[in-house]
């Protein structure tokens, strides 16, 4: 996993140990993305490296508009069990191509596409060198619920020939091991998430 | 808004109330959370002690599990087994804490011991005040160092310790008092070390106190 340290993730972002916290306390930070190693000092603590700059970024462009209490409700939604996105919703989202919009319930066999829905989606419109129906029969084996989280990850596997959509729900690799050969390169969900949040933050205005 | 009070001597639940004051020799098995909370007597908390407002603290406590609130005031002796959160933190009496304090603003005047305290600003001055009204807890004739309280780690915007034994204090601007024992110093902005203090070693520039 890709981490950085959290004394370089303050002179990178130029956010205050106190803002840091302030964050962690207020559920903005997985309490999880604080991983502590032994260092000469004692610990230091770092984190999945592309979440916590995604994450960082987020709060720090949407900070004035919203309340601390809804930038945390923002960033938990994706497996709340409401009605999902409607159609209209849905409609606006470019990062879906748009030839899936009307038909990705159908194409993910969805009553409802919720927003864990919409990131997967969005990941698998993002894999490079797959065909059309690589992709379609990815979306139509996409597990339900989908088990991510801001502390997952999702990554494309190639398996016998046939692709594969891993979801985990730690970051990166951790605890999973595969056989030789079997190249994996997983991509954090909140990496996917965060933009998502900040594009389409309108969505989320008075829904909250 | 109804007062709830637990008294007596006795053993209760946990639950949720308005406003709540516990008095006597209380147990508690449960999480508690209510409105606003004020604590005396000798009370033992088997769960969560929380609240949205404010928890006051003046008798002796022990909380087996995390202590939230948006304002946290001790008076009297608390232990908490977890985590501390709150916006704010105000401790003039003796406060042992084995997880991470967590506190926009940290103000210790008292004893104050943790594993690690974080936040925007983090005071801790232990002074002769107030070892003397703690019942000699510092004797004459004893090692000072080995009787300052101990905290593992402070990472804060803005620190100020005195009168305490720490490992690594890491911040922005930074004053370390003369009666401190500090292995680890990281400042990134402004570090003054008084010349009495002990540290070992340091990461940053100090511009002397």
């Amino acid at each position: 996993m890709n981490l950085i340290s959290k004394k370089d993730l303050l002179a990178v972002t130029g956010i205050s140990y106190g803002q840091l916290y302030r964050w962690k306390r207020q559920r903005l930070i997985p309490e999880e993305w604080f991983i502590k190693k032994a260092a000469y000092t004692g610990q230091e603590t770092f984190f999945p490296r592309e979440s916590i700059l995604s994450r960082v970024e987020t709060i720090l462009q949407l900070k004035d508009t919203y309340s601390m209490e809804q930038l945390a409700e923002m960033f938990s939604k994706g497996s709340e069990k409401g009605p999902g996105l409607s159609p209209e919703e849905l409609a606006t989202i470019e990062e879906i191509p748009f030839e899936w919009r009307d038909c990705l319930p159908q194409l993910m066999k969805r009553d409802a596409i919720t927003w864990d829905d919409v990131i997967a989606a969005v990941f698998v419109a993002g894999c490079a060198g797959l065909t059309e129906e690589e992709k379609k029969d990815l979306l139509d084996r996409m597990p339900y619920p989908i088990p991510a989280g801001d502390s997952g990850s999702i990554a494309l596997m190639k398996m016998d020939g046939k692709y594969h959509v891993f979801i985990l729900k730690v970051n990166g690799m951790v605890g999973l091991a595969l056989s030789n050969g079997i190249e994996v390169e997983p991509k954090p969900w909140s990496g996917i998430a965060d933009p998502l949040r900040m594009k389409y933050k309108e969505m989320f205005k008075g829904g909250l | 808004m109804a007062v709830n009070k637990i008294d007596g001597v006795r053993t209760v639940g946990g639950g949720k109330y308005d406003k709540l004051v516990i008095d006597g020799v209380i147990t508690v098995n449960g999480d508690l959370e209510a409105e606003s909370i004020s604590v005396d007597g000798v009370v033992t908390i088997n769960g969560k002690l929380e609240s949205d407002s404010f928890i006051k603290i003046s008798g002796v406590a022990t909380v087996n599990d995390k202590l939230r609130a948006k304002s946290i005031d001790v008076d009297g002796v608390v232990s908490i087994k977890k985590d501390v959160e709150a916006d704010e933190i105000m401790i003039h009496g003796v406060v042992t804490a084995k997880g991470q304090v967590s506190a926009d603003r940290v103000e210790s005047r008292g004893m104050f011991s943790a594993e690690e305290v974080v936040g925007d600003k983090v005071i801790i001055h232990c002074d002769k005040k107030n070892k003397a009204t703690l019942g000699g807890l510092f004797r004459l004739g004893r090692d000072l160092h080995k009787e300052l309280p101990k905290v593992g780690t402070i990472e804060a915007t803005e620190i100020d310790v005195d009168g305490i034994r720490v490992d690594n204090v890491n911040g922005h601007n930074i004053v370390i008092g003369p009666r401190c024992v500090v292995e680890n110093v990281d400042c990134t902005g402004r570090l003054a070390i008084a010349p009495e203090a002990v540290v070992k070693n340091v990461n940053g520039q100090a511009f002397g106190k």
